[in-house]
């Protein structure tokens, strides 16, 4: 799976939800898009990710 | 009968009563002209303590326009463009981008002018205690005549956004909160089509070099260092959130010629 343009372990099923969490992730300040396509902050924790995804994820911080 | 006027920064006593013949009898040929800040013509009553300029060029707006890429005054005359608030990063990217050729804007803000943000918002000192969406009108309006705003004077959420900016041709994201960030980014790329220029990451006084620019996908480009400040709220001065709002203001522009040129 590749994840901001970087390679990473397979994710083996794990949900979107959970990968983000063990990554470090605020999922409140995240959106992402896996091949391509932003999933809902809903969608997280039924989404399962799979070694031939590719993820973008901005964090986003205050500010603006 | 004379009439005290200032005419291209020079106090003058006119005998003319309109702008035509005070044209021809001082700078004849000029077709362009200015009257208290507004386009005027030639059939425009001189008035006591007006003040006027005159110009050379083919018409205001092209005059205005002069050291402007062509491309850019093109797309820019077309589009319409979104800006999801109005506050550091939103005031400066809506003064550059109409300073630039904009003549539609559909902003969004549900704050007014306050004292904290004087030290990087576009705003004033007499616009204190107006909407953002108001005061931003007003300051744009006074840097081109030919800017039309349509206001809303609201709270961004996923259920009204498409309906705020649907038809725009572009959105600029520019809030504070970085979970109102999170929500935008979701709506505009989930619920429309349209490409969205983020801001994410300006605050204290790090070297700018910092700054970037990432094109997450097709329609998702993000602008700024993207670190959190240690501090709650973020310190924000105006140079790195002009720096932000300049790359941001950049990459709109590009964009849109990228797809006027597809």
């Amino acid at each position: 799976m590749i994840a901001n343009g970087e390679r990473r372990e397979d994710p083996k099923g794990a949900s979107l939800a959970d990968w983000l969490s063990s990554n470090g992730y605020d999922s409140k300040r995240t959106a992402v898009l896996v091949n391509g396509e932003v999933v809902p902050k809903r969608d997280y924790p039924g989404t399962a990710l799979r070694d031939t995804d590719v993820l973008e994820i901005v964090s986003f911080v205050g500010g603006g | 009968m004379m009439t005290r006027l200032t005419v291209n920064g020079v106090a003058v006593d006119a005998s003319s009563e309109d702008l035509g013949h005070l044209r021809d009898s001082l700078f004849p040929g000029c077709g362009i002209i200015v009257a208290d800040g507004k386009e005027a013509t030639g059939r425009t009553p001189v008035r006591e303590g007006m003040t006027v300029f005159f110009s050379e060029g083919r018409d205001l707006r092209s005059e205005m326009l002069k050291r402007d890429d062509p491309r850019v005054a093109e797309v820019l005359s077309k589009a319409v463009i979104g800006i999801a608030g109005m506050g550091g990063l939103g005031s400066n990217v809506a003064e550059m981008l109409v300073r630039s050729g904009a003549t539609r804007l559909v902003v969004a803000d549900l704050d007014t002018v306050d004292l904290s943000n004087m030290n990087r918002q576009n705003y004033a000192m007499r616009d204190l205690g107006l909407p953002k969406v108001e005061a931003a009108e007003r300051r744009l309006r006074e840097i081109s005549p030919f800017v039309r705003i349509e206001k809303h004077f609201v709270r961004l959420t996923p259920e009204n956004v498409p309906e705020v900016f649907g038809r725009c041709d572009i959105v600029v994201e520019a809030f504070d909160a970085a979970d109102q960030k999170a929500m935008l980014a979701e709506a505009v790329l989930g619920k429309t089509r349209v490409p969205m220029v983020s801001g994410n990451g300006m605050a204290g006084i790090g070297s700018t070099d910092s700054m970037g620019v990432r094109r997450v996908s097709g329609r998702l480009t993000v602008c700024g260092d993207g670190r959190p400040d240690g501090k709650v709220p973020p310190r924000l001065m105006s140079p790195r959130v002009c720096a932000c709002a300049g790359i941001m203001s950049n990459e709109v522009i590009r964009k849109l010629i990228e797809g006027n040129e597809e």
